[in-house]
């Protein structure tokens, strides 16, 4: 395994997701931590259930269409995109 | 389980900091006009990519690009999802909270900065209130304004529903319960 196998754009890539990945995550958590934490009554509490709710969904909405994304293709349609630009 | 969703009700009104035997008499925030109209806001920027992606449906699809489209769509409403809940995360944790022996203001400028500031009742001298402007007068928002005795600061709660009703909610309970300080007022432990 040499360093150009590490380090080729497609990893850069996978490595740009994952930190999204960890970024959406601590963000959530940092949210839902406030609400329960430091919000006083039930409203901060019920808001805090919804927003986590809908961050599982919408994660797993974007998760759906990130995996049904042909990037093989995607990337030649992109190229045959750019080309006729430039034409 | 029941006793961790029993928290979504049975929540009472207990705040960091709370002394034993004191009652929380009134909390508020303020006027929900402002998170409205941040979420009417999130609300177009949601829609507009749609409007936008109809006037290109035919490029998309001879690119075969509705697949990525839909992504970075999905992607977008995320974010905004999480932007929308910041703002109200910060309105929500944005408070003022009077207690039977206290008036406590806390404010969230960020997930990390956060001020809390209190003023004993026996302090109050007069309370005033400001409802300036059209939709404040619609909408029945305004400031109140809390004078203190000596060199303290005012206490401002502001934009605030139903300032009147606060205002007299607060110098009710002050004139039946508490004994007011003045400057020239010993102060005793």
């Amino acid at each position: 395994m040499t360093l150009d196998t590490i380090i080729n754009p497609d990893t850069m890539f996978y490595i740009l997701v994952l930190f999204v990945f960890v970024g959406y995550w601590l963000f959530t958590f940092t949210v839902v931590y406030h609400l329960i934490r430091f919000g006083i009554g039930t409203a901060p509490k019920r808001l805090a259930s919804i927003y986590l709710f809908g961050s599982v969904a919408f994660f797993c909405v974007v998760f759906l269409f990130f995996a049904s994304v042909n990037m093989t293709a995607l990337k030649s349609n992109i190229i045959t995109l750019v080309g006729s630009i430039n034409k | 389980m029941a006793s961790i969703l029993a928290i979504l009700n049975d929540s009472k009104n207990s705040f960091e900091g709370m002394e034993p035997g004191e009652k929380v008499l009134l909390l508020t925030r303020r006027h929900p006009f402002f998170i409205i109209v941040k979420t009417i806001f999130i609300a177009i920027l949601v829609v507009l990519p749609l409007i936008i992606a109809t006037v290109f449906s035919s490029f998309l699809s001879s690119y075969d690009l509705i697949g990525v489209a839909l992504l970075v769509y999905s992607l977008w409403c995320l974010l905004l999802w999480q932007v929308l809940f910041y703002s109200v995360t910060m309105y929500i944790l944005d408070v003022w909270v009077v207690t039977d022996k206290r008036i406590i203001d806390s404010t969230q400028h960020g997930f990390f900065n956060r001020s809390v500031s209190e003023l004993h009742l026996s302090r109050v001298q007069d309370i005033s209130v400001k409802v300036d402007g059209l939709f404040q007068s619609i909408l029945k928002f305004g400031d109140l304004v809390v004078q203190t005795a000596g060199t303290e600061n005012k206490f401002d709660f502001r934009q605030i529903p139903n300032p009147n009703e606060v205002r007299n909610q607060i110098m009710s309970h002050i004139s039946e319960n508490v004994v007011p300080v003045t400057e020239s007022s010993p102060i005793t432990a």
